[in-house]
């Protein structure tokens, strides 16, 4: 599976680990790094962004991945590129209510990665260097990355409205 | 303000406190409505900010991510995500509302209705509403970066 990774100085460190991480894991992830490729703290981060969201958009099976300080300017510069779906996290959360039409409670803390997948069909992970810890980004980029889609319907509907 | 708001079934009921309260702080609110399915409320408000740059708008839908990705597909539309309020991990204790409205000039906040609490959601929006972009060069130049990414 390709990878893409990108992030301005900010998740520069984060970025270097999550490589290591991933190409260590045995999984059989390929890692292609965009940039940054030096820590610059003049750097801005749309220069990496947007090329990790052009090859995911044009390489249908891949994945990428952002990080920012809180990953919000990464994720809307990612989905503005067509066929780029973006998902945030930073942080965990506990659902309050059902996750889902047919009222599956859930108690996990990582539930809005896994629901990203499975519902919205995200190819990129648009994480916060600011918000998350070393453990927390690796387990919800690994988590990601190994989620399936659930492809069901009303699901693919939504995502085609989007088109 | 301008401010439209729009939600998928779950957010209905939160929607009609919020405009309510909204109306109540003096911003001029339009409903673009409930739907199933969250493009259909998010084209909607996204088109109508990315028309009306000194508008914003608000959604609410599960987790807030699809609808951001919905929504940042317009021009001119900067869509951030709360589902939580987040804990920063290094010093400066940042606030992801905060921080979405001073870097980033977010102009539509896409709610994660089904991990907040009504408290939570009403207060995320007044301190967003009322957080003010700083404009500072190094955000102008990063966000218009990303304007020159052209869509469709």
């Amino acid at each position: 599976m390709k990878i893409y990774i990108g992030s301005d100085h900010t998740g520069y460190e984060l970025k270097e680990k999550l490589k290591k991480y991933l190409s260590e894991l045995g999984l059989g992830y390929e890692v292609v790094d965009k940039g940054a490729f030096q820590y610059d703290k003049y750097d801005d981060y749309p220069d990496f962004i947007r090329p990790v969201a052009e090859s995911v958009a044009s390489d249908k099976g891949s994945f990428g991945i952002v990080i920012g300080g809180s990953g919000q300017g990464e994720a809307m510069c990612a989905n503005r590129v067509p066929g780029a779906r973006a998902a945030l996290f930073y942080g965990e959360a506990v659902a309050k209510e059902a996750v889902d039409i047919s009222g599956k409670k859930s108690v996990d803390p990582f539930e809005i990665v896994k629901l990203a997948r499975e519902h919205n069909d995200a190819n990129i992970i648009s994480l916060s260097a600011r918000f998350l810890s070393e453990d927390q980004a690796k387990f919800a980029t690994e988590l990601f990355l190994s989620t399936k889609f659930g492809g069901e319907e009303r699901h693919i509907r939504r995502i085609n409205k989007l088109a | 303000m301008k401010v439209f708001i729009g939600t998928d079934h779950a957010g209905y009921v939160l929607k009609e406190k919020l405009v309510t309260s909204l109306k109540g702080e003096g911003h001029e609110v339009v409903d673009k409505g409930a739907y199933d399915d969250y493009p259909d409320f998010v084209i909607p408000v996204a088109e109508a900010v990315s028309k009306d740059p000194s508008s914003m708008g608000i959604t609410m839908g599960a987790t807030g991510e699809s609808e951001a990705i919905a929504a940042n597909r317009f021009p001119n539309v900067r869509a951030v995500v709360y589902y939580g309020e987040g804990k920063c991990v290094v010093d400066d204790e940042a606030n992801i509302i905060v921080r979405s409205r001073e870097h980033a000039n977010s102009n539509v906040l896409c709610l994660g209705a089904r991990f907040l609490t009504e408290d939570q959601m009403m207060e995320a929006v007044l301190l967003w509403l009322k957080t003010p972009y700083t404009g500072t060069e190094r955000h102008v130049r990063r966000l218009s970066k990303i304007d020159a990414i052209k869509i469709k």
